[in-house]
């Protein structure tokens, strides 16, 4: 037979992973031929980060073997993993963000001595983006680069450390559309110069574009199939264990009186340039606008501007006519506006604090949570617990850290804050990055039903097919301007695609 | 056939069991440590452990004399746990505490009120300068962003030459004094002793105070959840309304304060004089005490407690067994060290596993 000439690439045997009594990988085997691409698919806490872990070497296995080319290998550390050539592109990017591309690429390296020789180096990164075509500024500041272009910096690094073997986890998570066609572009590139790429997704249109699938459920192997043998639906009843639908019923309402007003709004970036530029929008109660837009086109820099972290230049900003230009965070979760972040471990948690403390943070000080200065534990406490229930968050405790929950769960946890703060307006940006189907369904529900309580929403998303099935109204966003706003019904992705693209289009609403 | 063999993994939570296991082993590590230090010294280290417990615990008055001792490290302790809980990396302990003591005397060289208006004015002061120190160094970080450990450092530096000055140029120093010191504090404004007879004074009596208010501000209070927020995540923190500028300034006025109140605790309550060398060293101490008791106010307290002992028991141990007390800063950095390795270790540990071949 063939595999016995050729071992395969890498091929994992009855691996499995405990933590306490819980198993996050039970008796996992399978297979990866060189020049695949191979894609984990399964719901969030499947075990699908934990088993990519196992293999680049982050944690062990409590037993089962990996082998590699047909030899037997025991990881340490990520450091024994790429010493075989298996590299590991992770969901939160390890990087430091006050350092350039290039010293985030070379600071990974043994090889450098004492000093860093950035030129010669500079010359192999070169040659790799220009390879597999990928435009990167290698002395640019990371903090300056917007998430997906951070991707491409932990790709071209484990490239650069001479991995033949890439796990990515969640890579289109901080893509649009296009750029995510371009990864698979060059992923194909990088198969036919005989690496191969385990792939951890839950995207179905892109985990069909891979060669082979491992479906994951609770830590098991429940499927393991070529990707042209199987449909969609297959596979989504595979990984949940039961038919689901996407389809959201959203109901006609008709919006009611304006509540968020947002005219001629100008906002700078951290650069100093005007990343918003002169943006007026109106948001009704009972509507959801949504924002479509490539990432890095304004988005974050208008909803730091709402939320009132970022000052604006010039514009206005107000809520059911209250004047907020100029406010504060404080000021803004006051009158009632939530905020739902894109980066939900940067801005909209403290990974430190236990799941009570980030369902309350930012209300420490409302009545119901203290007694003047002195925080109320018990009221905070049966809060905590009740929003445990109530958004069914999968943690130990109310006591636990917060950041060893999974994305889902953390999400839920500002999903229980903000709903319960906010009372006229939600600002939802990229809510739904990184999540799975069972989880983005929710958020999508949730989104709705307080759109029939009555509550503005804006929402942003990389994903139109988010946008089309939620939004009232749709707004396409482009170097920091609007480009048109559509009624939901009177556009399609092809529309919205071009426009996101730059292209004026003829018919705006 | 099953062969087993043993894997290290990290502990999920290592627990207040395994702080308080973690904590006894490092001091005993760092007892047979310094036990072998004095051995190779030439000394006989049975005999000066033993005059170093006699010294700390032997009676309840070398008791209260490490009490005495532990105040000011209490102090300068909290000091440093309230800005490293925010994650605000100041080391000015020892300039707040100097200048704490300062402005306490300066106002004792020209106020001449009873002892019942004066004390307080005294502690009062204390706060106050170290306060005022500590948010100099708040003001330059929020106002012209310098780095809070240089201002820090530096800031350190001027006032221990500012005492220097006071005191080589006469201004600070008796006409016929002979050593570089202040003039003795008048009675009235030194701390009373708690009772008749006692050793302790009512700066022992403030740590214990501090130490509770400090326990309860950082975990009770909403300015403490929002100080440990801005500590986790300042930008998350800031999307929540707290105000990293404001926040910045009131840690560093607050860690200040304190440190500023160990100065007047040590010179009010036991020097009854300001010099440079008698106040020489607490601000580091205290660094070491904050990040033995991970930066928590109660373990502070125990903390500053075993090192006020040690200070204690070490001056007797010097006339006992002739073992200089200088040993007792050297033991001193040998715990924080075992410390800082134990506690790394404990975040493992050895598991046995199974495997079939």
């Amino acid at each position: 037979m063939q595999s016995e000439q050729h071992p395969p690439h890498l091929e994992v045997r009855k691996l499995t992973k405990m933590f306490g009594a819980l198993s996050a990988n039970s008796d996992v085997s399978f297979k990866v031929v060189r020049g695949e691409i191979l894609c984990l698919l399964g719901e969030n806490g499947a075990g699908k980060s934990t088993l990519s872990s196992c293999l680049c070497g982050f944690y062990q296995p409590d037993s089962g073997q990996i082998f590699c080319d047909g030899v037997p290998v025991l990881f340490n550390s990520p450091r024994d993993a790429i010493a075989r050539g298996i590299g590991m592109v992770h969901q939160h990017f390890v990087l430091v963000q006050s350092m350039t591309v290039i010293e985030n690429i070379v600071l990974g390296t043994h090889d450098h001595g004492w000093a860093l020789g950035l030129d010669e180096t500079a010359e192999k990164i070169r040659n790799l983006c220009i390879h597999y075509s990928i435009s990167l500024d290698l002395y640019a500041k990371v903090w300056q680069l917007s998430v997906g272009e951070q991707q491409w910096v932990e790709i071209v690094k484990v490239l650069f450390f001479g991995a033949e073997l890439l796990i990515l986890d969640e890579p289109t998570a901080v893509l649009t559309p296009r750029e995510s066609e371009k990864l698979f572009a060059i992923l194909r590139k990088m198969t036919t110069d005989h690496l191969s790429i385990i792939l951890i997704s839950h995207k179905l249109g892109e985990v069909l574009q891979s060669d082979q699938i491992v479906v994951l459920r609770k830590g098991k192997i429940v499927g393991n199939v070529r990707a042209v043998d199987v449909t969609e639906s297959d596979l989504t009843s595979m990984m949940v264990g039961r038919p689901i639908m996407l389809r959201t019923n959203r109901k006609d309402i008709t919006p009611g009186a304006p509540m968020l007003q947002v005219s001629n709004l100008t906002v700078l970036s951290d650069k100093g340039q005007s990343a918003v530029n002169d943006m007026s929008f109106t948001v009704h109660e009972h509507e959801i606008l949504g924002i479509a837009g490539v990432s890095g086109n304004g988005q974050t820099e208008l909803f730091e501007a709402l939320v009132g972290v970022r000052d604006s230049e010039a514009g206005r900003i107000q809520l059911s006519g209250v004047d907020l230009t100029h406010q504060g965070p404080m000021d803004v979760i006051a009158n009632g506006i939530g905020y739902i972040p894109d980066d939900r471990f940067r801005s909209g948690l403290v990974g430190s604090f236990s799941v009570e403390e980030n369902v309350i943070l930012g209300l420490q000080k409302r009545e119901e949570f203290a007694d003047g200065p002195i925080l109320n534990r018990r009221h905070i406490r049966d809060f905590a617990e009740d929003a445990i229930d109530r958004f069914g968050i999968v943690a130990r405790s109310v006591q636990t850290r917060t950041d060893t929950l999974s994305g889902g769960n953390a999400q839920k946890i500002i999903l229980a804050r903000e709903f319960w703060s906010a009372t006229k307006c939600i600002l939802a940006n990229q809510p739904t990055r990184g999540l799975d189907v069972g989880i983005i369904e929710y958020v999508h529900q949730i989104l709705l039903e307080k759109r029939c309580e009555g509550f503005a929403i804006v929402l942003a998303s990389e994903e139109l097919e988010d946008i089309l099935a939620l939004s009232d109204r749709i707004a396409v966003i482009f170097k920091g301007q609007i480009m048109g706003v559509f009624r939901a019904g009177e556009t399609n992705i092809d529309q919205l695609g071009l426009l996101m693209a730059g292209q004026m289009v003829e018919n705006v609403a | 056939m099953t062969i087993s063999d043993y894997r290290i993994e990290k502990r999920a939570d290592v627990g207040m069991i395994g702080l308080f296991a973690q904590a006894l082993v490092a001091i005993a590590l760092a007892f047979i440590a310094s036990g072998l230090l004095l051995t190779v010294l030439g000394f006989d280290s049975v005999a000066a452990f033993d005059a170093l417990r006699k010294g700390a615990f032997g009676t309840w008055r070398n008791v209260q004399g490490s009490l005495v001792h532990a105040a000011p490290l209490a102090f300068t302790g909290l000091a440093v746990a309230v800005a490293f809980r925010a994650r605000i990396w100041s080391i000015g302990q020892e300039g707040q505490l100097f200048a704490g003591a300062m402005l306490a005397y300066f106002f004792t060289t020209f106020l001449n009120l009873p002892a019942i208006i004066t004390v307080p004015l005294v502690i009062l002061a204390g706060a106050l300068g170290g306060g005022l120190i500590g948010g100099l160094s708040g003001k330059l970080k929020t106002r012209f962003n310098v780095d809070v450990i240089v201002s820090t450092v530096m800031l350190n530096y001027i006032i221990a030459y500012l005492l220097s000055y006071l005191l080589t140029s006469r201004i600070w120093m008796a006409p016929d004094e002979y050593y570089l010191q202040t003039d003795r504090i008048p009675q009235e404004a030194r701390l009373p002793n708690l009772w008749r007879g006692a050793d302790l004074h009512l700066g022992v009596a403030l740590a214990v105070l501090a130490i509770i208010v400090l326990h309860v501000l950082i975990n009770r209070t909403t300015f403490g959840f929002s100080m440990r927020a801005f500590g986790g995540n300042p930008v998350a923190a800031r999307f929540k309304g707290i105000e990293p500028r404001r926040m910045i300034v009131i840690v560093l006025t607050l860690s200040g304060a304190l440190a500023g109140l160990g100065g007047v605790v040590q010179s009010f309550g036991v020097d009854f004089r300001l010099s440079q060398t008698f106040l020489y060293g607490y601000g580091s101490a205290g660094l070491i005490v904050a990040v033995i008791a991970g930066l928590r106010p109660l373990s502070i307290g125990l903390v500053a407690f075993i090192f006020g002992a040690l200070a204690k028991g070490g001056l007797f141990m010097q006339v006992m067994a002739d073992v200089s007390s200088a040993i007792i800063s050297a033991m001193q950095a040998i715990i924080l060290m075992f410390f800082l390795v134990t506690s790394v270790l404990f975040q493992y540990r050895l598991r046995r596993v199974d495997r079939d071949v």
